[in-house]
This record gives structure tokens, sequence and C-alpha cells, in this order.
């Protein structure tokens, strides 16, 4: 073998790829975590139907003082923060490093622009003398919610470290870890719509 | 703009469509009785969710093992929520 060959360009790995079907997104065991995140939200999830069974009409007075025009302003920033960082992977599977990198900054504006929105709404929610004590409906919103919230705020480090692989074409490790971190924030963008759907929106 | 399933602006397209909608059932602007209201915002939340898992987390083409355990988790989520929401 040439030694040019054995010395043949670290930087640049192709993005580790199998045939269809075969394939494992990020790495294998970040798949562990991400079911035990949605196991026990699914858990909150029905947690929050069986309390509403007898609490019906306490629920739709209480989802009645939720700000919905806010929680959809939040799924759409979430929605196109999702959308960002699918478009900066593939602009780094791509080597478009500067694609990747404008992308991944607009994903985490979007991001830290829901952590805003949320932050007024809690406001808004606190001045009204709304609290997690108020009814149960309230304490499953602000629990569900703030939880959701830690979600965000480690989505938003996962972003930090991609945009921080956008400086280089990532190794084929490299690239795994990328993946992983923009399936934690899709995973994080999944929980919001189902928690918009059940706090928001079902009359 | 590529408008193929494939593309992650069309994905983008129909999950802000499938948004609007929810928000415009829960505005009552169809008169609905709100259990099928109810309904209809729960089985789009969860092909929403459905359409985020297959396309953006790269399910699609993956393990069959992970599209059954993703999907599963879905359609379990859905039903459970669609009937305990329906019972109250």
């Amino acid at each position: 073998m040439k030694p040019v060959e054995i010395l043949s360009e670290p930087t640049m790995a192709q993005p580790a790829s199998a045939p269809a079907g075969q394939r494992v997104p990020g790495e294998p065991g970040l798949w562990v975590m991400i079911f035990g995140d949605l196991l026990a939200f699914g858990l909150f999830f029905v947690t929050f139907g069986v309390y509403r069974l007898s609490q019906s009409a306490t629920f739709a007075a209480s989802q009645a003082r939720l700000n919905q025009g806010l929680g959809l302003l939040n799924t759409m920033l979430l929605l196109t923060s999702s959308l960002a960082i699918a478009i900066a992977v593939k602009a780094l599977r791509e080597r478009r490093l500067n694609d990747a990198r404008q992308a991944t900054h607009i994903g985490m504006a979007l991001g830290f622009g829901f952590v805003g929105v949320k932050t007024i709404e809690y406001g808004e929610k606190f001045a009204a003398g709304i609290t997690p004590i108020s009814n149960d409906f309230f304490m499953f919103y602000f629990a569900f919610t703030a939880i959701h919230l830690l979600h965000v705020l480690v989505g938003l480090g996962a972003l930090t470290f991609i945009r921080s692989r956008c400086a280089a074409v990532p190794t084929a490790n490299g690239y795994k870890a990328v993946e992983g971190c923009a399936i934690f924030w899709h995973l994080v963008d999944i929980l919001w719509v189902i928690l918009f759907a059940i706090l928001y929106l079902h009359p | 703009m590529n408008l193929r399933l494939s593309s992650p602006y069309t994905v983008w397209l129909i999950l802000v469509a499938a948004t609007l909608a929810s928000y415009l059932f829960q505005l009552k602007a169809i008169g609905r009785h709100p259990q099928q209201l109810g309904t209809a915002v729960l089985l789009i939340a969860f092909f929403k969710v459905r359409l985020i898992g297959m396309r953006y987390m790269e399910l699609h083409d993956s393990t069959l093992a992970l599209r059954l355990a993703f999907d599963a988790w879905v359609a379990i989520m859905a039903i459970t929520l669609v009937i305990l929401f329906r019972m109250a």
C-alpha cells in the first residue's frame, strides 16, 4: 500500500452510511435515552388524561386561561428550528460547512426564541396569580412545560455542539455525534407537539 | 424548493399546515362536536409526531426494529389518549 493512501485525508471522512433499512441514525445507545424519554413523557400524558376524567370542568376552565397564541408561536418556532437543524445535518453531510453553520445558527436562535416566549408566558401566569398550586391542571401545566423547557436548554447545548462541528468536515464518528444531537432536538419538538395538543388545544 | 416528501421543506410545510388546522379546530371554526374536534386535534398531533420521527429523525430508512418501536409508541399513545379524552 502506498504511504499516501495510509495517510489519506482523515478530515475527508464520509458520513457513516448503511443500506436503507439497516441504518441506525446517531449512536445506537442514544436511542435508549430517546425511548426512555418517550416512555416517561408517555406516562405523564396518560396521568394527565386520567386526572382529567374526574375534573373535566376545572381542566376546561383552566385551559381557557392559557395563551393559545403564544403556544402556537412556540410550536412554529420549534417546527422551524427542527427544519433548520435537518438542513444543517444535510449540509454537513454534503460538506457545505457555511450552510451548515448558518442553518445551525438559525435553529439555535429559534430555540432561544422558544425560551423567551415561555418566559413571557410564565410571567403572564404568575402576574395573574396562577401558580402550580392553583389546581391540578396548572400543576401539570407547570411541571410538564418546565421539564420540557429543561429539555430545550439541554437541546440548545446539543445545537452548540453541532455548531462546533461546522468548522471542518467531521470524521465518521463526528457525523454520528451530530446526528445524535439533531435527533435529541427533534425529540424536543415531538414532545412539544403533544403538549401543545393536550394542554392548549384539546377542547 | 424541492417538493418531494424527502425534502425537509416539504415536511415543514405539512407540519405547519397541520398545526394551523389544529389551531382552527380549537377556535371551533367548524360546527362539530367538541369530542370530534378533540379527537381530530390528537390525531393530527400524532400524525405530526410520526412525520417528525420518520423524516427529521431519519427513521424512515432505519432498521425495522427502530421503526417498529417508534410506531408502537405513537400508536399506543394516540389510542390511549383518544380513549381517555373521549371518556371525560
